[in-house]
């Protein structure tokens, strides 16, 4: 491990130095010997503060928004970005393209909602979702749920959401991007929104990303115990090119109404290089997706007390791996060009409310049904599998006083899955189930606290809630290739249990929140393979306990500065070989420190540095991720006010370990040139 | 192996290349007994009893067996499903798909040198899957199950010194003829292949085996016998005669039938005629496991996913009797002068076991310590 004691030893002296900026503020502010800007925002890393209204506090303690300064002209995936967070851990293969995922509260990838524009991109295969196929360059914000899943995406998952908001008609104007970075990496992106008609916007945006991908690595040959074999490779095959675009009329209606269509397609296509010692020649990944959508929003009813909302989206997404053996190696002897994969059809009508009959009462409703059917493609014998779920969510708040409130919200989920024609083949040909497994309704829910009114400097929010996941379809009915059916798996379910709180220094130029977190598993699903074949299983029980601190200060209108720590306990509470071991993923303390310069001549300059400690990436705790600290730095220059320039140089210390079990060699130090002009 | 999504799909699928492989290449999982002729071993010169291969099909461990029957606290980490041989004192590990070595271990110097203990590791041919090896004199046949030859390696060094083609018994189109078995015995090399190919559905077609016999020391073609079963697992040698383990075609819901398709067939090899001594109605399914010594055979009888329990065969009786406590010895049987350990991969009670007395009892082993694959006896 090549992390050293100096590197350790940075972290700390940058965490201690930016907590003693943060405390040195609050003085200042007290003491007034610093002009502040009052308007100005708390801090400028891109993250935002969540304002309640005059009199109801802020609407959860556990939501973070960050919007795209945080990582327009970075060299930063949506993995990075998020896990930069508290609470949040990210997990990585390769560069750009190669598989990511994140963890909130030890929440496994699998089990976190994510959404594009609220549409959720979990489907039938049941397995966490890619992060490194969402290109950031679309997007404006990133909306984050560390506590639960919200009433309006439909309460469905043991916890966690991510929402990534793509940019919108609602605002005029434009920008165009383009990157260049080491092993042939580039960005383009372009954006544009305008009014057609007094009454009618229209936005548009198309954005592009390439990588070679093609970064020196160390092979070890296969022989972790013998080194003099050892020597340094290419990464081949390891190409990764995305193209998406996105078309929007949002349209003002006569009566008040707001409509919004949407039509958002991707495509991404990756070479799937293997591993170090085996590198592949032709296998690789495709991906093909495309959301139409349309949403009609009310105008307000009896003094704006309430709204209505109601959409309907349509979602497709085809994704196709491909290998020929005799040239990759990939899996065991096979003579056939194997080309294996499925697409997913997904349609959600819904209607939701939000009513606010007093001042102190809010409530939403969401009603929502849901149509998922999956089947092969690729040279797979045909299978085909539906879901029809009934879903209804809802989210009611009292604030019974001006310091204190209490609030509930829950969901039902009703549904039915169907196998093709009653007789369901698996793609190796020899496994029959008549008829689909009758599932149980889902009931989940949670209740809190929140307290402290909307201009206190205290505020706080406690939660318990109970939630369950159903099993996905292609768990259910094995459709993998070597995998069989387990129609009786349970539901996942979980007991949460979160408390937090925020703190606003006077001057409101430094905010401190902190928030505790525990989380109770039964009956995950796990991939098990017993007589050398898969079968999906209940058998993870597994408990997390921790806390995680953030604290955000512009100590003076030169330097915001952000520290966040994230201490936590993962056990896997499974009977077996892992029972005591800690989560995969999951590192029992994480740092974060950030500070960005406000330079004379309109430079920026940013300094991130991040430490965690040993982790690991399997169940069994053998394969180790050690301590490691990585550091990050982002130089921008801004000559004109719509105009843009920035170096972003990340891994600075090229940190690039990998376990003998992960041979998938990480591209080390990466630099990043950006240009974006707005209009 | 993994699992998939937008790239989960992806990486879904390669957990399926790989697990459809494993699945349609159980070939060489039964047999990790040493595979040399008894005159030709080395004396046995070890504090150990055995040594017990842990996977979980992500990593893997090496543990060791101590002359009081219990498994190690310490271990050693190789990589996921690597089976283990011994030749007379010396421990021998093949990494199989994806790392694709072997490693020679002195396994005295285990509990006190950890890694310093192997001896020589040597990288074979990418996607070679080494899967069993025959010990003769100073070298070794060593069998690549995913390759269209089969290599000869020193054992002092582990360098290769001669190979012999087999590709020419593969099933029309393949490459390889997927070798399942290789012993030794009277300067002939007598090679198990299973022979199967598999379309793009991953639809697997099986002949009836194959077994080539070669000359041991020049690697010359001799002969081949046409085997009754199909997909056969290991092979072994009593009292001088070959017999030859099958696990048979699958069936609709993934396990094996109770019929006469499968089991354990002797070989008349100078006859070329091969004949069913036992068939899988007297074992309850196909053979996944096997070891053989004193004229007992012991067989993991594969019946259903995770149903795979132990049976004991006196081959001169043609007698079968189970063996209670083991439910899934997929986790390999091993054998040596009438002691008999077993794994058992049992989900959430894995262990491994030491049969005494027709019951089998488990070992005492570590905490945390993943659930058996190989097992050896010294």
């Amino acid at each position: 491990m090549r992390t050293t004691s100096f590197c350790k030893a940075a972290v700390y002296a940058v965490f201690l130095c930016c907590a003693w900026a943060g405390a040195y503020a609050q003085v200042s502010q007290s003491s007034k010997d610093v002009a502040i800007d009052e308007n100005a925002p708390a801090q400028d890393l891109g993250v935002s503060e969540v304002e309640g209204d005059d009199y109801m506090p802020t609407r959860d303690a556990g939501y973070t928004e960050i919007e795209s300064s945080a990582w327009e002209g970075k060299a930063l995936t949506a993995a990075d970005l998020l896990s930069s967070l508290p609470g949040i851990q990210a997990y990585k293969q390769g560069g750009m393209g190669s598989f990511q995922t994140v963890s909130i509260r030890g929440i496994a990838a699998r089990n976190i909602l994510v959404c594009v524009d609220g549409v959720p991109l979990n489907d039938a295969s049941g397995g966490a979702v890619n992060l490194a196929s969402i290109d950031l360059n679309q997007m404006e914000k990133v909306e984050i749920y560390k506590g639960n899943v919200p009433a309006k995406f439909g309460v469905s998952g043991l916890g966690g959401a991510v929402n990534f908001v793509t940019r919108n008609s609602i605002r005029k104007g434009g920008r165009a991007l383009v990157a260049y970075g080491n092993h042939n990496t580039w960005e383009g992106a372009f954006q544009v929104a305008a009014p057609v008609t007094d009454s009618i916007m229209f936005a548009s945006s198309f954005a592009a990303r390439h990588s070679d991908n093609d970064y020196e690595y160390t092979n070890r040959n296969g022989t972790q115990y013998n080194t003099d074999d050892d020597y340094t490779s290419t990464r081949e095959n390891a190409q990764y090119t995305d193209v998406s675009g996105n078309v929007q009329f949002r349209m003002l209606h006569t009566n008040g109404y707001f409509s919004t269509l949407s039509v958002t397609a991707s495509r991404y296509e990756g070479g799937n290089p293997g591993k170090e010692d085996e590198q592949t020649k032709v296998a690789k990944f495709v991906g093909e997706s495309a959301l139409i959508r349309y949403g009609l929003e009310s105008k307000g009813y009896f003094d704006d007390a309430l709204y209505f909302n109601a959409g309907i989206s349509a979602r497709f997404d085809k994704n196709l791996s491909s290998t020929y053996y005799p040239l990759d190696h990939v899996g065991y002897g096979n003579k056939n060009f194997i080309n294996y994969g499925a697409a997913t059809y997904k349609l959600v009508p819904e209607v939701s409310a939000e009513w606010t009959p007093v001042e102190r009462f809010r409530a939403e409703a969401r009603i929502a049904g849901e149509w998922e059917r999956a089947e092969a493609r690729g040279n797979s014998k045909d299978w085909a599998l539906d879901r029809f779920s009934f879903l209804t969510s809802g989210d009611l708040y009292y604030q019974i006083f001006k310091y204190g409130g209490i609030g509930t919200e829950g969901s039902l989920q009703l549904l039915k899955d169907n196998l093709d024609d009653g007789v369901f083949v698996q793609p190796s040909g020899s496994h029959f189930l008549e008829e689909a497994s009758d599932r149980d309704a889902t009931l989940s829910g949670r209740v809190y606290s929140r307290l402290g009114a909307a201009e206190s400097p205290l505020t706080g929010e406690i939660s318990i809630g109970r939630f369950y996941q159903q099993p996905a379809l292609m768990e259910l009915y094995g459709t993998f290739p070597g995998a069989l059916s387990n129609p009786d798996l349970k539901r996942e379910k979980a007991t949460r249990f979160e408390a937090s709180g925020l703190f606003k220094f006077p001057g409101n130029r430094t905010t401190l929140r902190a928030a505790y977190f525990e989380s109770h598993i039964e009956d995950g699903i796990c991939w098990v393979i017993m007589v050398e074949l898969l079968r999906a299983e209940n058998i993870a029980r597994s408990l997390v306990r921790g806390a995680e601190f953030e604290l955000n200060s512009s100590p003076t209108k030169f330097m915001d500065v952000v520290l966040r720590a994230t201490f936590q306990k993962t056990k896997d509470r499974s009977n077996g070989s892992y029972e005591g071991n800690m989560l995969p993923g999951e590192p029992e303390q994480s740092y974060y420190a950030g500070a960005t310069f406000h330079l004379p001549l309109h430079f920026d300059f940013s300094w991130v540095s991040e430490w965690r400690s040993v982790m690991y990436s399997d169940r069994a705790n053998r394969m180790e991720q050690p301590a490691v600290a990585t550091h990050r730095a982002d130089l921008a220059y801004s000559p004109f006010e719509k105009t843009r320039l920035a170096l972003s140089v990340a891994n600075i210390t090229d940190e690039k370990y990998r376990n003998f079990y992960t041979p998938f060699p990480m591209p080390g130090r990466e630099y990043k040139f950006t240009i974006i002009q707005g209009f | 192996m993994k699992q998939m999504k937008t790239e989960s799909i992806v990486k879904q699928s390669l957990v399926a290349f790989a697990l459809a492989g494993l699945t349609f290449g159980v070939v060489a999982c039964g047999d990790d007994s040493s595979s040399s002729a008894p005159a030709e071993e080395p004396a046995v010169e070890t504090s150990l009893t055995g040594v017990v291969f842990g996977s979980d099909y992500t990593t893997g461990e090496l543990r060791w067996i101590d002359k009081d029957g219990k498994i190690s606290k310490k271990s050693l980490e190789f990589y996921q499903d690597s089976k283990v041989m011994a030749n007379g004192g010396d421990l021998y590990v093949l990494e199989r798909m994806g790392a694709d070595n072997i490693s020679k271990i002195n396994p005295d110097k285990l509990e006190s040198d950890g890694k310093d203990a192997v001896v020589w590791q040597v990288a074979l041919d990418g996607g070679a899957n080494p899967v069993d090896m025959a010990f003769d004199k100073e070298n070794a046949w060593v069998a690549l199950q995913n390759a269209d030859s089969l290599v000869k390696i020193s054992t002092k060094d582990g360098k290769i010194s001669k190979s012999i083609k087999v590709g020419k018994f593969a099933y029309e189109g393949e490459t390889s003829p997927y070798v399942a078995d290789v012993e030794v015995k009277d300067g002939k090399l007598y090679v198990l292949m299973q022979r199967y190919t598999m379309d793009e559905n991953w639809v697997s077609t099986y002949p009836a085996g194959l077994l080539a016999i070669y000359d041991a020391s020049t690697g010359d073609f001799k002969d081949t016998v046409q085997l009754k079963a199909k997909n056969p697992t290991a092979m072994a040698f009593l009292d001088g005669e070959l017999y030859v383990a099958s696990l048979g075609e699958y069936n609709d819901s993934y396990g094996t039938d109770a019929d006469d398709k499968r089991g354990i067939e002797k070989v008349n090899v100078k006859d070329g005629k091969s004949e069913f001594v036992v068939t899988g109605e007297k074992l309850g399914g196909g053979v996944y496991s096997f070891a053989a010594d004193d004229g007992v055979a012991y067989v993991g009888a594969y019946k259903a996913w995770g149903d795979v329990p132990l049976m004991k065969v006196v081959i001169k009786d043609k007698k079968v009797e189970a063996i209670k406590g083991v439910a899934d010895a997929e986790g390999s049987i091993a054998v040596n002068d009438g002691v008999v350990l077993v794994g058992d991969r049992s989900m959430g009670a894995e262990k491994v076991f030491k049969v005494v007395d027709g019951e089998a009892e488990a070992l005492e082993g570590p905490e945390g310590m993943l659930a058996p694959y190989s097992v050896v006896l010294f």
